[in-house]
């Protein structure tokens, strides 16, 4: 055990090299190994990602992410696996989206919600950014690759150019295997192993750390909501795998804390109502001249977010807490 | 009460709580049934009120009876730091006295719910971004968790939200989403992205998610009829009963479709819940019937319904519900499990959001009611107990006249797994004597429970429907074999390709217009090559509005599929050039350009279909075409009309994509042809055909009718020459008119040195013209236009009458103008009343209310150059250029209708506002956005004119806060004309003399301004025609004012109209004089449109009014 953790810690720093993606590949097989063999505690491989006191980690995505928001079984993962760090998280989910950022427009095109996102980015000032797309390019196929890796790229400039973030990223969740119920999603999971595999292969060029997240998924049978997307104990089942793939250390013993994650919950929703508000079109948009002086109510969010932070972070530090 | 007068107290300097508190009504729900005025036979009463409820806005019965109702105390904005606590409530009535008895709360927790339906063992639940289904698994009435369904559904307005679920006869399940809204959903189908209003279908089954119909401002209600078919109403656009089917496509913001269907009552107020009547309970007479509710006018509206060809007619009917409760707000109408009506009422002073601050202490959050109508003196429906029945039982039930008992027994039949149902359906389906609304419920039950067998729908209910008495078996029969070959594609179909088609053939040759109408949809989801070919066969038959439309969408979506195998000669649309024509228009894309031309090289057309296919061909035709289309045009063996008409479609390509032909200066032969001249000249310039410039000289100094856009031209050809030639124009000794006419062309050649001269010709004018618009349109539509005219008109004096054109042109075009309107002020020596203080604002609405007199103020509305009634309709006539005003003054408060009049740009309603869009040669055009897509954007102007830009030649597209509503109409007014022109508008829509009336009055006239030559004029709110307002003729000698109006029959019988006019007038139907007895006229008529005619002898002092009394005719108004 201790042999190979050294093994993969020398992975993780080598991972700028050119010999990375064997080497990762090479490590995730041995983590899956491990895994077969000791199913708990969640075994420590080399992380990809190490996470540095006081990080701001932004979540981006699709719907994968966005559905975390409201149970946070991922988010309350990470936490506790990044506890004692002071990590806060802010999750950019937007379900149906592609690295485009199709569904981050209101009323404009595509375009206008890259350039949103860029602002969002200025002002959120992440120091990671966990990307998560595939899922829902993966239904055009292999026609749709080349349009799906120049738009990604595109996206990892912009975020290299407006931040300092380090990134992170994600190959897709997996579809469901139960085709006979969904008979709809035949030829998914072969397309879905296409875009994992093409993101693996654009973390490569861009020497970028690469989560394979659709390789630690694809092995289980998913409940599933509707094939495509999870319930609340599939997300329960998903967090520690999101976990080990960045290669990080989870006690499951510790991942039951309920008042932890309702404080996230409440984190989130609070956070969601500030970064997605309703009545855009009436607060900012078009029509701000009737109700934009409501648009102040706006930033009146995010001292509620820090106290909810606040919170989050007394969790780990009064050992009297409940859950700990 | 108290909790709002509380809420006023702890906010007493806020602006709005200054103002109308008197008008807040008793909370008492006792006062508010006072209130209620029912008609004949029925009796209302109180369900359930706070705290029992609050803030209902959908409620659902499930098949226990039960009322579940979705309600949001949160609407219309989250408070920071406030919780989501909204809730879904269920309540019952045990004892079954009229009465809710019982109250559970089912779910918690939830974010402004606006959408709410029972079923499958919980409930499905439309929350902000989301759609859940909330799992009830002990089945105690409330909920223990929930899974998230569907997300990404846009939130960008809270009343547009996803709401109004809907389970359907089919066993999908249906919700709208309103036009501000954009949805992105994940779907193991794919991602389904709706940007902009619609319906969505869902296959609980499946996961799929469709979009079922697009636009309509805020779809709302959803009902179906006994054969499956979808009515609709609208929060927001006033069509009344709209028909949706498939693909349907209603007004959308921004248009997502070049082409849309209308409502069946157009001029209605905003409506919201729909129920269809049925069941024991309601007297014959009221079944089929549909009742939505105005909220704004405080009523509950009925419309009768009726076939017309693939579609249907719908009229309204009296009111079932009317109050003079200011805070009465029906929003969801449903038959109860008794067989009575419920109707939500959201109580509330304040409706909607957009113009009343969200923080607005008015606003109610805390009382709501359910109001429960039944028949007097008739037994109420049998409650049936579905669990308990037996499957031969629950198949009886399909009987019901009750449609949600036959919903809910198809719906416990699916829950009920069975493993022979297809066998029992079949069973069923022997019986000879069958009604076919019978087969109707055994297709649903099928489908409903699963079943996707293609060739078994086909051999049970498609064979045997062939001898049905008609079509809507079988339309409903389409309607399922769309969805399993959507779901499947044609391969469930069983058969081989010849076989398929043969048989798409034979649904599209079906004598019924309906089922036609659903086989065109059907084929839009078929993208073999044929599939096209073989719908536009329905043109065959007489094609309806419905079809035309289905049609058309189909042909354009499917262009993929077809063009390339019609180009390659692999289908030829023979002996259907017909269909081939409609096909090729339909699919307005850049290579149907070549085969356009084709076709009108090779055929003899109608010249409409000739200018028709010309329009395509300007708008889509690429640089070797246009060579072709040159020399087509050139070409004296065509007729002139071709050439006219390609000479028009190469002005089109050069003004949309600049496009220019080869060896232009074979152009200048055509001037000397009158059918070709006037285009010809315009391509001179618009090419710059340097070699034309002599002879446009020499035509620009003739006498000709050519001589002013020969001018345009010489000024399009630029240089020191042109600028000699036209100040050689603008010689004081030359006329007027001249003088304008090169003013615009020197605008055209440097607007700069045009600026001085143009505004001293204004300024020596004495009155407005069309040139003196034309001069101030022209600066208006270049970028510093507005500067220069600015900095020309200082100093300047201009006639009031010029000022206020000016002014009205100026506030239209949007941009910043401000400048310029001060100018055109000072000039004009206007005063206007403008922005008002706090304190102004309350001594106004207190004159208004004292003094203001509504009749004075429909006269001064309906002032020419206030032009109110030629931009805003009131109710069914009038402009359709600003918001319809049917029902102004039961929804906006005084002080914004007040807002409005004076400073139109602070308020625009939604929809109404502008686009200013710059294009890179520096031109701004403003207007609405009608369309947008990657290709091009189309902008509406205030005339309701249609104007293309294409997407390669914009710079720059912003969305400006300006109203079309020129600032400055209201400047002519003095204090107490103003004072009762506001009046006038708040009573509008209220109950008493101002309710538009629905009841058969013909609204839309012609008035004769000589013995052929009419104006449009538009009856007065309460259906009369003020006759100074029609112009004395010479008819035979003698002085008389003539009016006519029209109206349609939709089936042969006799009509009856209620005639008020003078004792001597003479009444014409179709041309035949006709006699007034006890104030009516009877005759029998055909179906169809008949002319109604009044020559009225001068003098006269009548108030004449004309009203249809049957329900099968309807009154034309336009």
């Amino acid at each position: 055990m201790k042999v190979l953790a050294l093994h993969l810690r020398s992975v993780k720093m080598e991972y700028f090299s050119k010999t990375s993606t064997v080497l990762i590949k090479h490590a995730r097989r041995l983590v899956g190994m491990i895994l077969l063999l000791i199913a708990s505690p969640i075994a420590s491989a080399a992380p990809i990602w190490e996470p540095k006191e006081n990080e701001m980690v932004v979540l981006l995505g699709d719907t994968f992410w966005e559905r975390d928001y409201q149970h946070a079984a991922i988010e309350t993962a990470l936490t506790i696996a990044t506890a004692g760090k002071k990590i806060r998280f802010r999750n950019l989910g937007w379900s149906g989206d592609t690295p485009r950022c199709e569904s981050r427009s209101y009323f404009g095109p595509p375009r206008e919600g890259f350039d949103r996102l860029k602002t969002q980015f200025a002002e959120i000032k992440p120091t990671t950014v966990m990307i998560c797309y595939g899922a829902v390019d993966s239904f055009t196929g292999e026609s749709g690759l080349a349009s799906f890796t120049s738009a990604y790229q595109e996206m990892l400039q912009m975020i290299r150019q407006t931040t300092q973030a380090r990134i992170v990223l994600f190959s897709p969740p997996t579809s469901s295997r139960d085709t006979e119920r969904w008979p709809s999603l035949k030829a998914q999971e072969a397309q879905r192993e296409l875009y994992a595999r093409a993101i693996e292969k654009l973390a490569v060029a861009e020497k970028l750390p690469f989560a394979d997240l659709h390789a630690l998924m694809k092995g289980q049978a998913w409940t599933t909501v509707n094939g495509v997307t999870f319930t609340p104990e599939d997300y329960k089942q998903i967090a520690p795998l999101v976990v080990r793939s960045l290669g990080l250390t989870l006690d499951p013993a510790k991942l039951d804390q309920p008042s932890l994650r309702e404080t996230i919950v409440a984190k989130n929703q609070l956070f969601f109502q500030r970064w997605r508000p309703q009545n855009e079109i009436y607060l900012f948009g078009s029509r701000k001249h009737e109700q934009g002086n409501n648009g102040v109510e706006i930033p009146q969010f995010d001292p509620l977010i820090a106290e909810k932070e606040a919170l989050i972070f007394g969790s780990f530090s009064n050992p009297n807490t409940p859950d700990q | 009460m108290k909790p709002f007068v509380t809420l006023l107290l702890l906010i007493p300097s806020s602006l709005w709580a200054q103002r109308n508190l008197t008008q807040i009504p008793s909370t008492n729900p006792a006062d508010q049934l006072a209130t209620f005025k029912v008609a004949e036979g029925f009796e209302i009463s109180l369900f359930a009120s706070e705290p029992m409820v609050h803030k209902p806005i959908q409620m659902a019965w499930d098949a226990r009876g039960r009322l579940w109702v979705a309600s949001s105390a949160i609407y219309p904005q989250i408070k920071p730091g406030q919780t989501q606590n909204d809730q879904i409530l269920v309540l019952e009535d045990t004892d079954h006295d009229g009465k809710a008895d019982k109250r559970t709360v089912f779910y918690e927790g939830l974010f402004i719910p606006t959408g709410i339906w029972p079923q499958d063992g919980g409930a499905y639940i439309a929350n902000s971004t989301e759609l859940w289904f909330v799992h009830d698994r002990d089945q105690d009435g409330k909920g223990e968790s929930h899974d998230v369904l569907l997300s990404g559904f846009g939130t960008e307005d809270t009343h547009h939200i996803l709401h109004g679920i809907k389970g359907g006869p089919d066993g999908n399940l249906y919700f709208n989403q309103s036009v501000y809204i954009h949805s992105h959903i994940e779907t193991p189908f794919g991602v389904r992205r709706l940007m902009g209003s619609g319906i969505w279908q869902f296959q609980p089954q499946n996961g799929r998610l469709e979009v079922f119909t697009m636009g309509q401002i805020n779809p709302w209600g959803h009902v179906f009829d006994n054969w499956g078919q979808s009515f609709t109403t609208d929060g927001a656009y006033g069509e009344g009963i709209n028909y949706a089917f498939p693909g349907a496509t209603f007004r959308c913001l921004p248009d997502q479709l070049p082409r849309i269907l209308k409502g069946m009552n157009p001029g209605q107020p905003k409506q919201c819940g729909l129920e269809v009547i049925s069941g024991r309970h309601f007297p014959d007479e009221w079944q089929g019937n549909m009742i939505t509710c105005d909220f704004r006018g405080h009523r509950v509206n009925r419309f009768a319904l009726g076939d017309e060809k693939s579609g249907y007619r719908s009229q309204q009917l009296a009111d079932l519900v009317t109050s003079s409760h200011g805070s009465f707000r029906p929003v969801d109408v449903n038959m109860g499990p008794d067989g009575a009506l419920y109707l939500a009422d959201w109580y509330n002073p304040i409706i909607q959001h957009g113009e009343v601050d969200f923080r607005d202490p008015r606003r109610d959050q805390v009382h709501g009611r359910i109001w429960r109508i039944t028949a007097k003196n008739r037994p109420l429906s049998p409650r049936v107990n579905f669990a308990k029945l037996s499957v031969d039982e629950l198949f009886k039930q399909l009987q019901a006249p009750e449609q949600a008992t036959r919903y809910w027994a198809k719906q416990e039949i699916k829950s009920r797994k069975l493993p022979n149902l297809k066998e029992a359906i079949a069973t069923l389906s022997k019986a000879d004597a069958l009604s076919d609304t019978l087969r109707c419920e055994y297709l649903w039950a099928a489908q409903t429970a699963g079943i996707e067998d293609f060739v078994w729908y086909r051999s049970q209910f498609w064979d045997r429907a062939q001898a049905a008495a008609d079509g809507k078996l079988r339309a409903a029969i389409v309607r399922t074999f769309h969805q399993l070959i959507r779901n499947h594609g044609t391969v469930v179909m069983g058969v081989d390709d010849a076989s398929r088609d043969a048989f798409f053939l034979t649904l599209c040759r079906d004598p019924h217009p309906r089922v036609r109408l659903e086989a065109v949809n059907l084929l839009r989801t078929v993208a073999t090559p044929r599939a096209i070919e073989i719908a536009t066969t329905v043109l065959a038959q007489e094609i309806d509005e419905n079809i035309d439309f289905a049609l058309w969408r189909s042909c354009y979506e499917q262009s993929n599929a077809w063009l390339p195998a019609f180009q390659a000669g692999q289908i030829s649309f023979t002996d259907n050039s017909q269909g081939l024509l409609f096909a090729l228009k339909a699919a307005n894309q850049s290579n149907a350009a070549a085969l356009l031309l084709d076709v009108v090289e090779k055929n003899q057309l109608a010249p409409e279909q000739l200018a028709e296919l010309m329009k395509i061909i300007g708008s889509t035709i690429d640089q070797a075409n246009l060579n072709r289309l040159f020399t087509l045009a050139l070409d004296a063996k065509h007729s002139p009309a071709l050439r006219a008409q390609s000479l028009q479609a190469m002005i089109t390509a050069q003004q949309q994509r600049g496009l220019i032909p080869e060896q232009t200066e074979r152009l200048l032969p055509l001037f000397d042809d009158s059918a070709t001249a006037n285009a010809a000249i315009e391509l001179a310039g618009l090419w710059k055909v340097e070699a034309s410039r002599a002879k446009l000289e020499s035509l620009a100094s003739s006498n000709n009718t050519t001589s002013d856009i020969s001018l345009l031209s010489i000024a399009r050809l630029g240089g020191p020459a042109a600028e000699a030639f036209l100040n050689h124009h603008l010689k004081p000794s030359l006329s007027q008119e001249k003088k304008a006419s090169a003013l615009q062309a020197m605008i055209l050649l440097d607007p700069t040195k045009a600026a001085p001269l143009t505004a001293d010709f204004l300024s020596n004018l004495q009155s407005e013209s069309i040139a003196s618009g034309a001069l101030i349109q022209a600066f208006l539509s270049l970028k510093e236009g507005p500067a220069l005219l600015t900095s020309a008109l200082t100093g300047k004096k201009l006639h009031a009458s010029i000022a206020a054109q000016a002014l009205q042109k100026t506030s239209a075009s949007g941009g910043d103008t401000k400048a310029l309107i001060d100018a055109i002020t000072v000039a004009g020596g206007l005063t206007p009343i403008t922005s008002l203080t706090e304190e102004e604002m309350r001594s106004w609405i207190e004159e208004i209310n004292k003094s203001g007199n509504p009749a004075r103020g429909e006269a001064i509305y309906r002032r020419t150059e206030l032009q109110c009634i030629a931009c805003h309709a009131i109710g069914p006539v009038g402009g359709i250029v600003g918001p319809n005003l049917v029902s102004i003054g039961s929804s906006a408060p005084v002080d914004y209708i007040i807002d409005s009049l004076l400073e139109p740009a602070k308020k625009i309603k939604e929809g109404y506002a502008t686009a200013m869009i710059t294009t890179k040669d520096g031109a701004t055009h403003t207007g609405f956005l009608a369309r947008e897509d990657q290709r091009e954007i189309v902008l509406r102007d205030n005339a309701g004119k249609m104007q293309t830009i294409p997407a390669s030649q914009i710079s720059k597209k912003e969305v400006i806060p300006v109203s079309l509503m020129p600032a400055g109409l209201t400047h002519s007014l003095r204090r107490d004309e103003l004072a009762d022109l506001v009046k006038f508008l708040t009573e509008l829509g209220k109950d008493g003399a101002y309710k538009v009336q629905e009841d058969g009055t013909l609204r839309h006239w012609l008035s004769f301004q000589n013995e052929t030559q009419s104006l449009p004029l538009t009856a007065w709110v309460d259906g009369s025609i003020e006759l100074k307002e029609v112009p004395v003729i010479q008819l035979l000698g003698k002085p008389k004012r003539k009016l006519e109006s029209a109206f349609e029959l939709s089936k042969d019988g006799t009509v009856s109209l209620a005639i008020e006019a003078a004792d001597n007038a003479r009444i014409e139907l179709n041309g035949q004089e006709l006699f007034v007895k006890e104030g009516k006229i009877s005759q029998p008529l055909k179906a169809g449109r008949h002319t109604l005619r009044l020559l009225i002898p001068e003098p006269s002092n009548a108030r004449p009014r004309v009203r249809l009394l049957d329900a099968s005719a309807k009154a034309i108004h336009e």
